[in-house]
């Protein structure tokens, strides 16, 4: 238990509330019996610059109770600056949209505004002031992730000056939707390749020499080749989406055909494409396969099939392929039903056209052309799990939730950049680097990072080491301190919504300033203060 | 060194997603609209979500304008259009001309009693922003007494100002396509044929239908992907927010019959295939263009199409239909492009100068959001951060100083 | 008061679709009180008991849409959590209490504010059938 400041109420009591401004001096008559509240000032129009009438009541703790406007006009900032408190001694709530718009009678507005003043009373006289310096991490940043995605992240971020260490994986540079190092951008990789080695704040390790990574209280730490641990203040998780073989023996995958074409074969005769077979093709990827199946009609006579069974027309640029490409012969059929008969490698398709129900048959092709499932690598699956990171279906990353920033992940510290985080083309790829350099100042700004106020902490008496914290924390802001035997916080990581705190089989964790015993008896006191 | 100076024409999703971040990277920003207040169109867009959220993204949009509120310090003139250009030592003179806001927005504080006083219910609120007053005003000046800060005045002034700037972002947005341009959809007749922009409306009211049904249709593909009666592109957005309405519509209504008219649907969201496998069999597919909404005798709307296993025209009837009309290019499209010095694609659409989307561009000029290409809000969010990036770069602002 | 109904929300989601809803003019009955938390994951079976034994006719717990929780799934916890102390209840027999978890969009004033009717009036029914 702390300091027994006592505790002020500061209520704006403007004509804003429809039913007419609260009775202040009820008000004050029912909390003069108050034991949370020991004194309530009424202020009058307070976004007109009250705050300077505050000034008398220096050293103790306030509940401020408003309107939200407010807030956002700062009027508590000025008004805390000007009375030296932060956070954990003071409290701020709206009690204009929760309780006077919310509520009927000016009966009924009194008796929720004594509850909430009450019940957020009694939470501030637990408080404890934070007093914790920021946290200021390293300038460093590690990127997994060699393909186009990471390089052009480690482009931006060394031109900002910035240092980059990038961990190149074996993955094909070439990945379905992204055809970047090959057909519509020859050399493209090799040249970014380059710079990325001739750059003086950039360095490539291979990821065989990756160690684990580990999150600590500055960051992340890896090792390399055993040597010591680099230390970075942000992880970029870039791997390249791969694509698996084809599921028909004989046939091909993008990846196969696309290489074929690049290294300059020239691929006659009948040829199919089947889309489709496998969920629905992302327009990406569409995109690539009208490219290299022009790519072939400009070098040989092939006779080009492409069977869909949906158009896919939503990227800008797309429905003019499609029409150059029938200009160029090549033939589109949709399908509603597709039996493929494969006698090793010999294959025989039999369709069914999706509006008429007719019958079609394509005999013989000489190359069929099936995209298999693309998905993340064995290495970046292994890599997205150390990290904590939230996979679906180990295709790509999970789209979080629509608050944080599309590069964000479920791990402070760990942003998603290109083709992991969903079909992208090589200028999206590129637009998605530049917004990550964007997204990562939130994490390495100058002040440093500020632990929230309701920090968790784990009672070291109390923890029976079960992990399940380490388990359920969405953030991955528990580790394991292997000497005490008890999980420990990482202050920089954890963002206080109180998951592990409900979890502890131990009741061993606690949030700073929301313990368990003082949200009961603030709920007690919201309940039945009006008793 | 003085900060740098950008001008965000367009206070839509995307120009307000990049004047935040502009202004969060020190730029001092202007931001212009031609409406009263910020949030272009999706600002009055409503909740998709049924059991889970679909990602639609407008209260994304809600929480761009909040932040444009509270945070980001832009000096924002609304009720105002660029007239003018110049560029001059390096930098670029740009004439707004403004119409006084009835109401200060950085005076209001929100108390609502306007909006109580005022008899004709000219004031309206915009999601996470404050009041405007609409074109029902009649000027009784009621208004203005019962503002407690003074916030309203009823001048009505135009003035036209020069800003000097570094930058210029211009975020324009879209038209939505108009169907009555041609008479064989209905629209504008029939009071049930209503246009995906209508229905945004009602969804933002939470009202959902317009009347008691217990047949709708949905019909895509309104005005894009034609060569005739409207735009060639396909408009990105539309099969999108046709599913997710369908989704949210049988979630109010379980009895509700919802017929959707298709020529190919169009993938969105990352999640697409689980949200397609649970919408199929929700609603009926019909793989077919509608040729024509008719009015039978009792004032239903009555969709004529091509059943195509059976190779015959077959009628059906409706209670509702809505016709999912697409992104066109900004109605000033053209008087922009001649201002700003820009092309126009094909389509109508501003063309980003520089070499692709992610090339620097030493005119200064940007373009971002829907006025470039068709977009659904999680593009425009995406499309603004990568923007901001850029004209960062060519300003030679430093993200990390 | 002893018919009093708690309504636990998070910081994010639910506090928006709460201010969304007095904004829109839907008033709620003046049983109803509220108190933040930071998310509904942090909710716990005993909090959720305290709060029923100690008097109040009911603990609604007003979470995030599903798939949209700003801390990935707190949300999903808070409806497990509910689901285990509802099982509790009726296995003890327990009645005129009860305890429910509300999935709310930040922008659906009005589909909440109906929810939170149809909650109350049950309750009423309950405590009247008693």
């Amino acid at each position: 238990m702390n300091s027994t400041r006592s505790i002020v109420a500061v209520l704006c009591d403007h004509q804003c509330s429809p039913n007419g401004p609260v009775q202040a001096s009820q008000l004050q008559k029912r909390l003069s019996e108050s034991t949370s509240i020991d004194k309530l000032i009424v202020l009058q129009k307070a976004c007109q610059d009250q705050e300077k009438k505050l000034k008398n009541i220096a050293g103790q703790k306030v509940l401020f109770a408003g309107c939200p406007y407010l807030e956002e006009s700062g009027f508590y900032t000025r008004a805390a600056e000007n009375l030296g408190l932060g956070p954990g001694e003071m409290l701020v709530t709206d009690v204009k949209s929760s309780i006077f718009d919310l509520y009927e009678s000016s009966e009924t507005i009194e008796d929720n505004l004594v509850g909430r003043l009450e019940s957020l009373g009694r939470l501030l006289a637990d408080s404890v002031a934070v007093k914790e310096p920021p946290v200021k991490l390293k300038r460093n940043v590690l990127i997994f992730g060699s393909g186009l995605s990471g390089l052009k992240a480690a482009l931006e971020l060394s031109g900002e000056k910035l240092s980059v260490d990038l961990v190149e994986t074996e993955d094909q540079p070439v990945a379905p939707g992204c055809l970047a190092g090959g057909l519509n951008a020859p050399g493209q990789i090799e040249e970014l390749t380059e710079q990325a080695r001739g750059s003086e704040h950039v360095a490539i390790f291979p990821y065989r020499q990756m160690g684990p990574i580990q999150t600590v209280e500055k960051g992340f730490t890896v090792s390399f080749d055993g040597a010591q641990q680099r230390e970075y203040g942000a992880v970029i998780y870039a791997p390249e989406r791969i694509e698996a073989p084809a599921e028909e023996v004989g046939a091909w995958n993008l990846t196969r055909l696309y290489s074929r074409i690049m290294e300059g074969h020239s691929i006659k005769g009948r040829i199919v494409f089947i889309l489709d077979r496998e969920g629905e093709t992302a327009p990406e990827v569409v995109r690539d396969v009208l490219t290299a199946a022009k790519a072939i009609k400009e070098r040989s006579h092939a006779e080009i099939w492409i069977l869909l069974k949906q158009v896919r027309v939503a990227l800008p640029g797309l429905q003019e392929l499609y029409d150059l490409a029938r200009e160029m012969g090549i033939i589109f059929v949709k399908y509603q039903a597709l039996h493929l008969k494969n006698d090793f490698g010999d294959f025989q398709i039999d369709g069914q056209d999706p509006q008429t129900g007719a019958a079609f048959q394509i005999n013989k092709p000489d190359r069929v052309i099936l995209p298999g499932r693309s998905g993340l690598s064995q290495a970046a699956v292994q890599v997205a799990n150390s990290l904590g990171l939230r996979l679906y279906n180990d295709t790509y990353t999970q789209p979080y939730s629509l608050w944080r920033l599309a590069n964000e992940s479920n791990h402070p510290g760990v942003l998603v950049c290109g083709s992991a985080r969903g079909n992208m083309d090589a200028s999206g790829v590129a637009e998605d680097a530049a917004s990550v350099v964007l997204a990562l100042k939130q994490r390495l700004r100058g002040e440093g990072i500020i632990p929230v106020e309701h920090l968790a902490s784990v009672d070291k008496d109390k923890c029976a080491y079960c992990l399940t914290c380490l388990r359920v924390c969405p953030y991955g802001a528990m580790v394991k301190n292997v000497e005490d035997r008890v999980a420990q916080v990482i202050t920089t990581a954890c963002q206080g919504c109180g998951v592990c705190a409900s979890e502890c089989p131990a009741e061993a964790i606690t949030l700073r300033n929301l313990s368990q015993e003082s949200v009961l008896a603030g709920m007690h006191k919201l309940l039945f203060s009006s008793i | 060194m003085a900060s740098k100076k950008v001008c965000v024409v367009g206070a839509g999703i995307s120009g307000i997603s990049v004047a935040n971040d502009l202004a969060q990277a020190g730029i001092d920003v202007f931001l212009v609209d031609k409406n009263p207040y910020p949030g272009g169109q999706s600002v009055f867009y409503g909740c998709k979500a049924a059991d889970e959220c679909v990602r639609c993204g407008v209260c994304l949009v809600r929480e761009a304008v909040a932040t444009l509120k509270n945070k980001t310090g832009a000096e924002c003139y609304f009720s105002s259009r660029p007239v003018g250009l110049r560029s001059s030592n390096g930098s670029m003179e740009i004439d707004i001309q403004s119409s006084a806001n009835l109401i200060d927005w950085q005076a209001c504080v929100e108390c609502g009693r306007c909006v109580d006083a005022c008899p004709e219910q000219a004031i309206e609120k915009v999601p996470g922003w404050k009041y405007f007053v609409n074109e029902k005003c009649t000027a009784c000046g009621k208004c203005v007494d019962a503002c407690p800060v003074g916030a309203i005045s009823l001048k009505r002034s135009k003035e036209q100002i020069t800003i000097q700037v570094d930058g210029i972002v211009l975020a324009a947005g879209y038209e939505p396509f108009d169907p009555a341009i041609n008479r064989k959809w209905g629209f504008g007749t029939n009071p049930r044929v209503l246009t995906g922009s209508q229905m945004e409306k009602l969804f933002f009211e939470e009202k959902y239908l317009p009347v008691k049904a217990q047949n709708v249709a949905f019909v895509q593909c309104v005005g894009s992907r034609s060569t005739m009666e409207g735009e060639k592109h396909c408009s990105r957005v539309c099969c999108a927010y046709a599913l997710r309405m369908s989704g949210r519509l049988k979630q109010e209504y379980p009895d509700l019959n919802i017929d959707l008219y298709y020529m190919d649907i169009q993938r969105f969201g990352k999640n697409f295939d689980q949200f397609w496998d649970q919408i199929k069999g929700k609603i009926n597919l019909i793989a077919s263009n509608p040729i024509s909404i008719k009015t039978d005798d009792r004032g239903l709307p009555v969709v004529r199409y091509e059943s195509l296993p059976e190779l015959a025209c077959r009628e059906q009837t409706y209670d509702i239909v809505v016709l999912s009309n697409g992104i066109s290019p900004a109605r000033d499209a053209e008087n922009l492009a001649d201002l700003f010095n820009l092309d126009l694609n094909t389509a109508g659409f501003l063309v980003s100068p520089g070499n692709g989307s992610a090339g620097t561009n030493p005119g200064g000029i940007f373009t971002a959001g829907t006025c470039k290409r068709p977009m659904r809000i999680d593009d425009c969010v995406e499309d603004a951060a990568a923007v901001s990036r850029q004209v960062m770069h060519s300003l030679g602002v430093q993200v990390y100083p | 008061m002893a018919d009093s109904i708690l309504i636990i929300h998070c910081a994010e989601g639910a506090k928006k679709a709460l201010a969304r809803m007095s904004e829109e003019g839907h008033k709620l009955p003046p049983q109803f009180k509220t108190f933040e938390l930071p998310c509904t994951g942090s909710v716990n079976e005993v909090l959720l008991m305290e709060n029923l034994q100690n008097g109040s006719a009911g603990v609604v717990v007003l979470g995030c849409q599903k798939e949209n929780c700003k801390h990935m799934d707190g949300n999903l916890r808070a409806e497990r959590k509910v689901a285990r102390v509802k099982k509790l209840l009726s296995e003890a027999g327990v009645e005129g209490k009860f305890v429910e978890m509300i999935f709310t969009a930040p922008d659906e004033g009005k589909r909440l504010h109906n929810t939170l009717l149809e909650f109350s009036q049950a309750a009423e029914a309950k405590g009247k059938r008693k």
